[in-house]
């Protein structure tokens, strides 16, 4: 059985760090004194959808299909909660549906294995 | 049923690491633990505070607007010199305020004095004395614990009755009922027709426990009450459904009426709402939370690198294991999902000894300071979630690096 070689292009790379800043940037509103307003159960949801996005960025790192899945259902869960309790920032829009036009050129040359 | 015997396996493992390695398990949760007690900790003390200016704040009075010659709130442009020479608020003003106004439900004169009463051969010293007029249990909320509040006829004539805190009734009486029974003010025989309950300590002095409130037509007899020394004010109260904007946009304009104030002329009184003190309390607190968060979340990301460590060094010690479980058929997913619970389950145990450590905090804090601290429900869940998500964050780059691993290789580097 042989094992197929995936390498990452550098636009990924740029796109993971952006991410990971994003998330690292991001840990902080989970126990911000405003989420913590909008209910006792935000935190956790926002910590949740957190540490899922790490997780996917950590998938596109290593191109994983997964990574691309779990990044766009991320993305539709906090506009969902966003738009529940919250403003939705159109910056963010417009940055993560760029970011997921990107991602569909290369999703077909991605790995499909976890 | 295999994601459960998996979950269970997972979290057995995690306390096996704990037990085997006793010390360096603990080492690497004292990160967490120490980060979870600093966050949980500064939100549980900011809560508490926050939680007892409330409270003390709606003491003031729900939609009672204060007429005062001061105002309560002020910008770096403060023409103190101005409000020095304002009138007071005189029982007169409060009389047409209640005559005049559409939307006010009670309007009542207040004063306060500090005196020493007596009662036979005990006394209290510098206990308060609050003069008021007819309507002040339509203006503040309270319990009457013995006897009743002032009739209205009581307040009017200026009867010699007083009603007495809960405080004062403990330092004279010990708690019994003091009804009927006569304290000496001002040389005179002031009969206790009642006596307030308990109502704790307020941030703003206004607590009734140690007050003895009179009418003011009694007070006025012997004591000037239209003076600075009374800090004299007018609490107003609107009517049901009336807004407090309304009410303070009517108030200003009666004011300025009574005080025969001319068109464009600055007011001479201030309209002081309790609204005005929870908004500033309220970023006061958010500067103090925010603080709080900045200190934790650098606790908490020491604490994250802790974990990521010791989950790196725990798959190389478990690299053979790993190698065997995966030519026995484990799927990736499932080394992920063993490792990933490993890491959350050391975490969470961190974030619960915090948790531990906070509570205990607080409960000795709470009896030390007679300040009241709580562990509210929504800070513990704080703590778990955190715990939670930085067991996820760290551990899960050493938990996909086992996953990956090729069974053969990982079976060879045997330890």
């Amino acid at each position: 059985m042989g094992y197929t070689h995936y390498t990452r292009p550098k636009s990924i790379t740029v796109v993971c760090v952006l991410g990971f800043l994003l998330v690292i940037f991001g840990m902080p509103t989970v126990f911000s004194p405003d989420t913590r307003k909008l209910g006792d159960f935000f935190p956790a949801l926002y910590g949740a959808l957190i540490s899922l996005r790490f997780i996917a960025y950590i998938g596109l790192w290593h191109y994983k299909r997964w990574g691309v899945e779990m990044l766009l259902t991320t993305f539709v869960a906090q506009i969902s909660v966003d738009l529940i309790f919250t403003e939705i920032s159109p910056v963010s829009i417009v940055y993560h549906l760029g970011i997921f036009i990107f991602l569909f050129f290369h999703y077909r040359k991605m790995d499909s294995n976890l | 049923m295999i994601f459960l015997t998996l979950l269970r396996e997972s979290v057995v493992f995690a306390l096996n690491a704990l037990r085997v390695n006793r010390l360096r398990t603990l080492l690497s949760l004292l990160g967490i633990t120490i980060g979870i007690f600093a966050i949980i900790a500064v939100f549980t003390a900011v809560d508490s505070m926050e939680r007892k200016v409330r409270a003390s704040l709606e003491s003031l009075g729900e939609n009672v607007i204060f007429v005062q010659k001061w105002p309560w709130t002020f910008g770096p442009d403060y023409p103190w010199w101005k409000y020095m020479n304002r009138p007071l608020p005189r029982i007169r003003e409060t009389k047409e305020i209640e005559e005049r106004s559409e939307s006010v439900d009670a309007a009542v004169f207040n004063g306060y004095i500090r005196k020493t009463i007596f009662y036979n051969s005990s006394f209290v010293e510098n206990a308060q004395i609050l003069s008021t007029t007819k309507g002040y249990e339509k203006v503040k909320d309270f319990d009457v614990q013995f006897g009743r509040f002032f009739i209205d006829e009581e307040v009017e004539t200026g009867k010699p009755v007083c009603i007495i805190g809960n405080g004062i009734g403990g330092a004279l009486f010990n708690g019994e009922d003091p009804t009927g029974r006569e304290l000496k003010l001002y040389g005179q025989r002031v009969t206790i027709i009642g006596q307030f309950a308990r109502e704790g300590e307020s941030m703003f002095g206004n607590s009734l426990d140690n007050m003895v409130v009179l009418p003011a037509d009694f007070t006025q007899k012997y004591v000037d009450l239209e003076t600075d020394q009374v800090t004299p004010m007018i609490m107003v109260k609107g009517k049901n459904g009336v807004t407090a904007e309304k009410l303070t946009d009517e108030l200003e304009g009666l004011m300025r009426s009574v005080r025969k104030l001319k068109p464009g002329s600055d007011d001479n009184f201030s309209l002081n709402e309790v609204s005005l003190l929870t908004s500033q309390t309220e970023s006061i607190f958010r500067v103090f939370g925010t603080a709080g968060w900045i200190i934790g979340a650098f606790s908490i990301l020491v604490g994250g690198f802790g974990i990521a460590n010791i989950m790196f060094v725990s798959v190389k010690e478990r690299t053979n294991q790993i190698g065997i479980q995966k030519a026995l058929g484990a799927r990736n997913w499932f080394i992920l999902i063993q490792f990933l619970v490993e890491s959350v389950v050391l975490c969470i145990i961190g974030g619960i000894i915090g948790l531990i450590m906070v509570y205990i905090g607080t409960t000795i804090a709470s009896s030390m300071l007679d300040f009241e601290f709580v562990l509210t429900s929504s800070n513990v869940i704080l703590g778990l979630t955190i715990s939670a998500m930085i067991g996820i964050i760290s551990g899960f780059i050493p938990s996909y690096s086992a996953s990956q691993l090729d069974p053969v290789e990982a079976i060879r580097s045997g330890i």
